[in-house]
């Protein structure tokens, strides 16, 4: 029996060792107190846990994980705030600026949130994955999030075991080494190098080759394709090993604090148009401060974002003490010095002459943040919107999606505050009162030869750019205007003005238009062999254009037509002979004319060198805001809705544009079609430029833009038809009231100099029976009735 | 707080009148009371005074003091006229009257009793009270802390007015 006990008393001992070796949990560092940040010169792990040695030539990347994590908290980081978007149990907080889906050809312009904020999309029900999401706004992501996603098997597009995950970057916001870039982190991602993308943004190794190239069977232990080193290259990292001491040990350059270039990578505004030597810094920072000395968080990683509400959406009072009440004027909940306000020295607002209930009506960034309003809205830029920032020998930055500010409307939390406001752009399957946006890829596919005009015309004009380039470059000229080829095989608005007499495709030399074919005489019984040789050159050339249509390349003027014959000769004919005039329909093209024409000949039927609706586009769309014309988008919806069965919109510039039963565009509204607005809180402009702080009529005016600015919407399509709002539609107030009260501001003077003249007579007459009651009582106590 | 103050006081202010109108109204005069040198003018006057009081405590304490919320919309556009109209037409009606509303012998003139005179000479100074709370408000001086100080001053004044008003009104009636 007793030896029975001592084994079952082992045995049980035993187990509970075992168990308690297998429930080892990982002690991370904690603050200690110190005032310091600890030398961070430490080795580096790949994301097998395997230390680095950077002399091997096919190390792998550091990963954040197993470097980073060995000490700190990385899952704990990595459902912070900057990556815990794709969390269900995350907080949504306030609505902030979405992630904007564009497509510059299709004009898409979709705004899409994790969040499920107001007015966005979820990035599923628009088609994206946390594969195609990460490829499309990681270049504006930490990490983490969706980048760690083990969505891999739904998703047959996914190449996860190609790139490797993209890890939280720590070092995207904590390296204070002047080599950490961002635009390596955005090249590498490009490339489809996330497991790559942290270390060559921190500048600790160069990054080589692309995942996005090789092969779906490729993995990296493979290595490099030994037969291929100019294409399919496979990602590689060569790290500086001059960087690393005897124990392969290198020093990382860690603040506790990041620098504000970290967060300005992403976070970075501005006007379009406006130079930088114009802009003026936040006050804050022009105080010193830096951006996290507001925006903190503890190892959790949970930001504060600084608005009102936030303490009380996460259950924590000091996060109070963060938003511009709370540092400034103090949290009155709480206790000690965080109650009393004036954090780092946050200067107390006296808020003279300001009646209070402006205080209980507005948020603080409705007078001291952002613009001044005024009759115009501001167009800016931002950076994870329209990709600013990203530096290098390519432009990455983009014109859509087209975002104003300061739109001063209600918020979320009942108070009028200034917003940035867009309006999303995109084409979709209309299905009953709901809309499902339609693929980019299936719209490009229906607007072939449709969308890209300026492509099209681009590409003519290109071919005939032959000859001497001293002689000029093509132009087509229409409506006293003048557009050349660009870079991007587009065209641009070029500044040289034409005639009235001046149309069609010219050659533009030192800012003067001459003739394609110059020394060119229609009247000469004899052409001139130069003359000749030219014409042949640039027929023989349009005749070789991919994107002409049927037909062969025609030249006209007059009553003569010059095409190429069998024998490629050019040959001279009569128009009327070769060309059923009558048939001719375009509005660009008139016969017989004048000038020399350019156009395609088929069955005697002869059409401009392209179509008219693309002329028309080029017009209306080159040198503007706007991508392509309401005839575009009707040309595109009919090829959409061929078939019968489906009916499809395009929403723009808060319309919904369908095709009704006689096939023309008719604008109506649409709860898709609405703006996505999210509050601005910088520039936070110093207090002698705050709303009001001159005088009430900044505001109060029965024309003041605060309440009666209009909000246009804008789009990519050019259109009469868009949604116009008053500011004070937005702010949910009465605009006759205002326009009232704001009138009364006029006689404002008079009304307090009245009541003062009031108050003074009043006072007069007080203080004279008072005079007299107290000479009474001298009387009375100076003399004695006998 | 101040919400029940008002209820109180002015509940307290009707009782007064109702059980005391008479007693305070004292007994009219022996001889013919002497009017104004314009009486018409005097009583045009006195009733846009009347006028601008009833505006103002309408909007004031119904718009505002019993609901519990800030002044907005058309009431204080409403509030404002008001004002204007009170403090023109009681600078005007004090110049008039002043002589007639005089304490110095209990019967001057013989048209008003103690007790209205009294409440005359307590309107005029919550008047000039309300006047100057309202306008320290409208110039760069007051910072927040002051222009809610300001309020509260207002809102006394306001209701020592109106307590005023409804004792010199309901004693009026009740003078034989």
């Amino acid at each position: 029996m007793k030896q029975f006990t001592f084994i079952a008393i082992a045995l049980a001992a035993a187990a509970q060792i075992s168990a308690g070796a297998g429930e080892t949990k990982t002690k991370y560092h904690e603050w200690s107190g110190t005032r310091t940040i600890p030398v961070h010169r430490i080795r580096l792990s790949d994301e097998n846990g395997e230390s680095i040695v950077p002399q091997y030539s096919l190390s792998l990347p550091f990963s954040a994980r197993k470097t980073c994590g060995a000490c700190h908290d990385y899952e704990k980081i990595s459902h912070g705030w900057h990556s815990n978007y794709g969390d269900k149990d995350a907080p949504k907080g306030r609505s902030g600026e979405p992630w904007l889906l564009s497509d510059e050809v299709t004009g898409i312009q979709l705004p899409v949130s994790a969040r499920g904020w107001k007015n966005t999309w979820l990035p599923g029900s628009v088609g994206l994955t946390p594969w195609t999401f990460i490829k499309t706004f990681g270049r504006n992501l930490p990490g983490g999030g969706y980048g760690e996603s083990d969505d891999g098997p739904n998703d047959p597009t996914a190449r996860w075991s190609l790139s490797g995950k993209l890890e939280v970057d720590c070092l995207g916001c904590h390296n204070a080494s002047p080599a950490q870039n961002h635009s390596e982190w955005n090249k590498q991602v490009a490339r489809e190098n996330f497991r790559w993308a942290a270390t060559g943004a921190s500048g600790l190794g160069e990054i080589g080759g692309m995942a996005s190239r090789m092969p779906s069977s490729w993995t990296y232990v493979q290595g490099p394709n030994p037969d291929d080193s100019q294409f399919a290259v496979a990602p590689s990292v060569n790290y500086d090993t001059g960087l690393f001491d005897a124990k392969k040990r290198v020093l990382v350059d860690i603040s506790s604090k990041p620098q504000d270039r970290h967060c300005l990578f992403c976070h970075s505004v501005a006007e379009e148009g406006r130079q930088r030597k114009d802009l003026d810094v936040d006050v804050h920072t022009r105080a010193g401060m830096s951006c996290v000395d507001c925006h903190r968080s503890g190892v959790d990683h949970m930001i504060v974002r600084g608005y009102e509400k936030e303490s009380s959406q996460r259950g924590d009072l000091s996060v109070a003490a963060s938003s511009c009440r709370g540092c400034h004027l103090g949290v009155p909940d709480a206790k000690g010095a965080v109650a009393l306000g004036g954090r780092i020295g946050a200067p107390y607002p006296e808020h003279k002459g300001l009646p209070p209930v402006h205080l209980d009506k507005l948020a603080c960034t409705a007078c001291h943040s952002g613009p001044m309003p005024s009759a115009d809205l501001v167009r800016v830029r931002t950076a994870r919107a329209n990709r600013v920032g990203i530096s290098g020998r390519a432009n990455w930055t983009t014109d859509l999606p087209y975002i104003v500010e300061p739109v001063l409307m209600k918020g979320e939390d009942g108070k009028i505050a200034p917003h940035r406001m867009t309006w999303p752009s995109f084409w979709a399957k209309v299905e009953g009162d709901k809309v499902k946006p339609v693929a980019a890829a299936d719209v490009a596919v229906a607007g072939t030869n449709v969308l890209e005009s300026a492509k099209c015309v681009a590409g003519f004009l290109d071919m005939l750019d032959i000859g001497d380039a001293t002689n000029g470059k093509p132009v087509l000229v229409q409506a006293g205007k003048v557009y050349n080829t660009n870079i991007d095989k587009g065209l641009d608005l070029n500044l040289c003005k034409a005639t009235a007499d001046q149309s069609g495709i010219l050659l533009l030399l030192d800012g003067v238009l001459l003739p394609v074919v110059s020394g060119f005489n229609p009247a000469a019984e004899q052409m001139e062999p130069l003359v000749q040789a030219r014409i042949t050159d640039l027929l023989k050339a349009l005749n070789a254009f991919k994107g002409k249509p049927e037909g062969v390349a025609v030249m006209t003027v007059g009553d003569k037509l010059y095409l190429l014959d069998e024998t490629v000769t050019l040959k001279t004919c009569k128009l009327a002979d070769e060309v059923d005039v009558a048939k001719v329909s375009s509005e660009f093209l008139k016969l017989p004319s004048k000038a020399v024409a350019w156009g395609w000949l088929k069955d005697k039927k002869m059409s401009a060198f392209a179509p008219d609706f693309m002329v028309r586009s080029v017009v209306a769309t080159i040198g503007t805001s706007y991508t392509f014309t309401e005839e575009q988008v009707a040309m595109v919806l009919k090829v959409l809705s061929a078939g019968g069965k489906d009916k499809y919109a395009f929403i723009c510039s808060g319309k919904m544009f369908s095709l009704d039963q006689a096939g023309k565009l008719v604008a109506s509204d649409n709860a898709a079609a609405e703006a996505v607005a999210w509050p601005l809180a910088h520039e936070v402009r110093s207090a002698r430029q705050a709303l009001g702080a001159r005088k009430c009529t900044d505001c109060h005016g029965a024309k003041s833009p605060f309440f009666f600015g209009k909000v246009v919407a804008s789009g990519p399509m050019k259109t009469a038809n868009v949604q116009v709002k008053q500011m004070s539609e937005l702010q949910g107030l009465d605009a006759s009231f205002y326009r009232l009260f704001g009138w009364s501001f006029q006689f404002r003077s008079l009304f307090k100099s009245v009541l003062f003249g009031a108050a003074c007579l009043i006072g007069a007459v007080l203080a004279l029976y008072a005079l007299l009651a107290l000479n009474r009582l001298t009387k009375f106590l100076g003399s004695k009735d006998k | 707080m101040f919400r029940v103050l008002t209820v109180i006081s002015v509940i307290a202010a009707v009782a007064v009148v109702v059980m005391f109108g008479k007693q305070l109204a004292g007994q009219p005069a022996k001889s013919e009371p002497k009017t104004g040198r314009y009486p018409a003018l005097e009583g045009l006057i006195a009733f846009a005074v009347l006028v601008g009081l009833l505006l103002l405590a309408g909007t004031g304490f119904l718009g505002s003091v019993l609901p519990g919320r800030a002044m907005s919309g058309y009431t204080i556009v409403a509030h404002f006229a008001g004002a204007g109209l009170f403090a023109v037409c009681f600078a005007l009606l004090a110049v008039f009257r002043a002589e007639a509303y005089s304490l110095a012998c209990p019967d001057t003139h013989g048209r008003f009793s103690t007790i209205q005179k009294i409440c005359f000479w307590a309107i005029a100074l919550c008047g000039i009270g309300l006047i100057m709370s309202a306008l320290s408000a409208m110039f760069h001086l007051l910072g927040t802390h002051g222009q809610l100080l300001a309020m509260k001053i207002h809102k006394c004044f306001g209701l020592t007015a109106l307590l005023a008003a409804i004792v010199y009104s309901g004693t009026a009636r009740r003078r034989a």
